[in-house]
């Protein structure tokens, strides 16, 4: 019923838009928007109440009243029936008995189709729900390999990787191609929707590949059982979401196993410490509502405990300290030198996305991605050299730093 | 409570309800017509069988037949109109009514509430209340009406059959309305297990990509398939609860019907009654019980209208943050005195803080948690202070109503808000009547023409829910670019650089310091190179002022500030 898909579409939208009035509320007072001006909002509620007016008044008041009139009024169907029987009948008595009979019992059909027209409603809903439903299940799924290998060593190597998110017309990656050798610690930098989070996100498979292939230890990651993979490369992501659960929790999500200890010593490690000692309940607190909200950087230093906890050969580190205050920089900076620290006497596998480019330096590669193509790749020394991409980058930033400390110098 | 308090309806809304009542009532009396045209045949069928009177003809009765169709048609057709037909019209009222009061409340509010609560109050409280007070109230006294002119009707023929016949009816509804105290709770449990679910569902969804990566699947799904298992549960004994007290009900208002064939057939063997008379009842009392039947379906409806209509209602009684409709500052510092501010949970986070942003740059730094965010807050009365105050101009913004105070404010958040629509559309958030030419201008110093330009619609672009389609600096831009449009002579930048690379924080500095230029400006912010060219820097420690000065003088004293610098100055040397 096309009309229905209209009506669901539109409260599907009235809902959507509703929600992102609620969320933007703090927007909407500041820029002194009104319910008339979000207009989002505000047409979705016009747009719904017409189409619910109209199909009420136009499609259905009609019909109804008149299915309605007919049902309660049987009378006028009774009546006439029965003058006209009634002369041809040769029991009257029985007849009449009869007429008695159906002139009494025809009031129940109101009351069955009462039931029968809630019911029609209730299916054509539910039929619309099961058409949104199907559609959700229906969407492609990232598959499982049937018939998974195990990765060999800890390099991870992209080769001629192309993505497209789905809707855009430019590839956030094309034909990209670099080497992570194992043990090494390389750094993705760029300028910002160049495509580093792209390439950090296809490792876990968060999506896969349009083309090319991302592969961990040599295997394809799409050859690779997801749980093994998920074991292996630990990750720490921009714009981190604490699970509603305790402190102890939330880290131990990455070893269900591990004991309170060494929970304990990952978040010492990850230099939480003074998150834990302003909260009363220390690690037993509960992140989010009900219990304790903790500001970017002190959710930020958690997920570097969940990841130190983890003890991967390979860390995937990305945008990680663009939050920080100078006391959780310092912090979070140390953190992730003791996560990038030797493992089993082996060197880490480190895949870096950052901005500072300070903290780039000392990588043993990097990599300049600029809208989804890689600049250049080599070492500090070598890129800057090479007066490009990297070099002009550098110098901006050298002048920034400079200035901080001159300025800070020459008022010192 | 009248009715129109109980569900926050508007005048309008109120006569309609009158309306739809009344139409109901009379199409339901109208049936009777057609019971009186039925009775007249059985007599005259009688009058034929007992006394050989000549059979009726078809022409006797047509007309009676026609004006009856007629008249039932109109009266349904109108009462449908009041029943369905202007409903949207007043829930669309109402849904703007509640959006533009729930604007209107102070940010404290919604600090209490979340998010998927208030949605569902704008959304699913009004359908409800709409089914309640659109069809479930009209139906329910129109069957009320209906009832009460047929019992006298009935008792005015013969009181013993009458008591026969209604006595059904208290006990029917009684049972039912006396269900209601057991029901709701029933209720209500089952509407807050389908939130528990939802939000769930929701933080599956946000999380998905943490889930993931640490192997949680199967943990996570567990959970939340129990609570779908109680949501379940919970809502199918509610529905058994329902269904006994509606089905019981409707089943002992039938029994009426029982006994009115039993008495009548006792009173026609004892000769105090005819047959016709007990057809007569037979006829009416068949087809009083009809129109309870819609609100009876409709009961569980009825009942959680109330919870409902409540939730509603909390929006209006919320007090507003008050304040006079203008205000004559006299420039635009902005002074915060002995200022002290804590949550409803008694956490102190600001304490007797005092210093004066004047035209220019003011940074406020300190750790995370030590207030500064709060203060810009507080400085255009998102949020309002415990105890001193605040004053912009010499103003205390206590005395000014929120709406006309914010006009003078423009907000950088640290949390960026988008909306799913195009970027010009976005920006033009910050000034409803801007030109397009001056949109651009604020896009174009914001640093936005370079990411725009690879877009495919350039400015028209949608950008998804929360600006979800463009990266965290992309978005950080658009929301500058806002600010920037609004011109106002205050401006709050909290974190507004963070999410920036060095390249473009660069551009977009040295734009905002032209476009800045004259404005009192209050930057939150963690980039040293940000603060040193500050005019003046307060320090906040513990939701205390540690130090306040100019960067030269605060370096000079060597205290917190200056360790501070420190520290960032040397974090920028450390290599991985």
């Amino acid at each position: 019923m096309d009309f229905m898909t209209r009506y669901m579409e539109s409260l599907v939208k009235m809902n959507k838009t509703g929600t992102e009035y609620v969320r933007g509320i703090p927007v909407v007072k500041v820029f002194q928007q009104t319910v008339y001006s979000f207009r989002a909002f505000h047409d979705a509620i016009e747009e719904f109440t017409r189409l619910a007016q109209d199909y009420a008044v136009k499609w259905c008041q009609t019909p109804q009243s008149l299915s309605l009139t007919v049902i309660n009024g049987l009378a006028m169907f009774l009546a006439p029936a029965a003058i006209l029987i009634a002369p041809g009948e040769g029991n009257f008595a029985g007849f009449l008995v009869n007429f008695a009979f159906y002139t009494i019992f025809s009031a129940v059909i109101p009351t069955a189709m009462t039931r029968v027209m809630f019911i029609s409603d209730a299916v054509q809903s539910a039929a619309d729900a099961v058409t949104r439903v199907s559609e959700v299940l229906a969407a492609p799924v990232i598959e499982a390999p049937s018939s998974p290998k195990t990765p060999q060593g800890n390099a991870i190597r992209f080769e001629d990787v192309s993505f497209t998110y789905e809707g855009a017309e430019q590839p956030a990656l094309d034909h990209v191609s670099f080497e992570v050798p194992a043990g090494s610690t390389v750094a993705l930098v760029g300028p910002s929707g160049g495509g580093k989070t792209t390439a950090a996100s296809l490792v876990p498979r968060f999506w896969d590949t349009g083309s090319g292939r991302v592969e961990v230890g040599g295997v394809d990651v799409r050859n690779i059982n997801p749980h093994v993979l998920m074991d292996r490369v630990a990750f720490v992501f921009q714009a981190n979401r604490p699970f509603k659960e305790t402190i102890l929790e939330n880290v131990r999500a990455a070893r269900p196993d591990a004991s309170r200890d060494e929970v304990l010593e990952a978040l010492s490690a990850a230099q939480c410490d003074d998150i834990l000692e302003k909260l009363p309940q220390g690690v037993d607190t509960l992140v989010g509502a009900g219990g304790t909200y903790l500001s970017g950087g002190e959710v930020q230093r958690l997920m570097v405990a969940r990841a130190i906890l983890k003890d991967a050969p390979v860390v995937v580190l990305d945008e990680a300290t663009a939050f920080a205050d100078p006391e959780n920089e310092a912090k979070i900076q140390a953190a992730f030198k003791r996560l990038a620290r030797e493992r089993d006497g082996e060197p880490r596998t480190v895949l870096m996305i950052a901005h500072r480019l300070s903290t780039v330096r000392g990588a043993d590669k990097i990599i300049v991605l600029e809208q989804g193509h890689v600049a250049e790749q080599g070492t500090h020394d070598e890129l800057v050299q090479a007066g490009g991409l990297y070099a002009r980058m550098w110098a901006d930033y050298e002048k920034s730093v400079s200035w901080r400390i001159s300025s800070a110098q020459e008022v010192a | 409570m009248s009715i129109q308090e109980k569900y926050a309806l508007t005048d309008e809304g109120m006569r309609n309800v009158k309306l739809g009542t009344f139409w109901t009532a009379a199409s339901n009396l109208t049936m009777f017509g057609g019971v009186g045209i039925i009775y007249t045949l059985g007599s005259d069928f009688v009058a034929h069988l007992t006394e050989g009177a000549p059979l009726p003809g078809l022409g006797s009765y047509a007309p009676a037949i026609v004006i009856f169709a007629v008249v039932l048609f109109v009266t349904e057709y109108l009462a449908y109109y009041y029943q369905y037909g202007v409903i949207y019209k007043e829930s669309g009222r109402q849904r703007i009514g509640l959006a533009e009061r729930l604007r209107k409340l102070p940010l404290s509010f919604f600090g209490q509430r979340d998010l998927a609560d208030l949605t569902e109050t704008l959304m699913t409280d009004v359908k409800t209340t709409e089914h309640a007070y659109s069809h479930v109230l009209p139906e329910l006294y129109g069957a009320y009406i209906t009832l009460a002119v047929a019992a006298v009707g009935l008792f005015a023929f013969d009181w013993r059959l009458a008591l026969a016949s209604l006595w059904s009816c208290p006990v029917g509804l009684a049972i039912l309305f006396g269900a209601r105290s057991a029901l709701q709770p029933m209720m209500e449990a089952t509407r807050m297990r389908g939130l528990a679910t939802s939000e769930d569902i929701q933080e599956a969804l946000e999380c998905a990509r943490e889930v993931r990566a640490t192997n949680q699947e199967e943990r996570y799904l567990e959970h939340i398939f129990n609570h779908i298992d109680e949501a379940e549960h919970q809502a199918t004994r509610s529905e058994i609860a329902c269904g006994i007290a509606v089905n019981g009900a409707q089943i002992v208002l039938r029994l009426g019907l029982a006994t009115t064939l039993l008495a009548g057939a006792g009173f026609i063997m004892d000769g105090s009654c005819t047959f016709m008379m007990l057809f007569a009842f037979l006829l009416v009392v068949s087809r009083i019980y009809a129109p309870f039947d819609q609100c009876l379906m409709l009961i569980a409806e009825l009942f959680s209208a109330k919870t409902a209509a409540a939730r509603m209602k909390s929006f209006y009684e919320e007090p507003l943050a008050e304040g006079g409709d203008s205000y004559a500052p006299i420039g635009h510092d902005v002074s915060f005195e002995h200022v002290g501010f804590s949550y409803h949970d008694g956490e102190q986070v600001l304490d007797d803080v005092t210093f004066t942003a004047r035209e220019g740059v003011t940074a406020l730094v300190g750790p995370s948690g030590s207030g500064k965010s709060t203060c810009a807050r507080l400085a255009c009365r998102l949020w309002d202070a415990t105890s001193g105050r605040v004053t912009v101009g010499g103003v205390d913004v206590s005395s000014v109503d929120p709406e006309v105070l914010l006009a003078d404010f423009a907000v950088v958040f640290q949390d960026v808000l988008l909306f799913d629509d195009t970027v010009m559309g976005n920006i033009r958030l910050g000034r409803r009547d801007a030109t397009d030419e001056e949109v651009l201008a604020a896009a174009r110093a914001a640093n936005c023409d370079e990411f725009v330009g690879r877009l495919p619609q350039g400015y028209d672009t949608l950008i998804g829910e929360n600006g979800s389609r463009l990266s965290g600096g992309e978005r950080q831009r658009i929301s500058i670019a806002r600010a920037l449009l609004k011109g106002a002579p205050i401006v709050l930048l909290d974190e507004a650089t963070a999410s920036l690379d060095v390249e473009n924080e660069t551009e977009v500095q040295e734009a905002l310091s032209n476009l800045l230029a004259g404005k009192t400006v209050i930057v939150i912010a963690h980039r040293m190179r940000t603060v040193m060219s500050a005019d003046k820097i307060v320090v906040l420690e513990d939701g205390r002022v540690a130090e306040q000065g100019a960067p030269a003088e605060l370096m000079a004293a060597g205290g917190l500030f200056a360790r501070m610098v420190t520290l960032q100055t040397e974090s920028a040397a450390w290599a991985l």
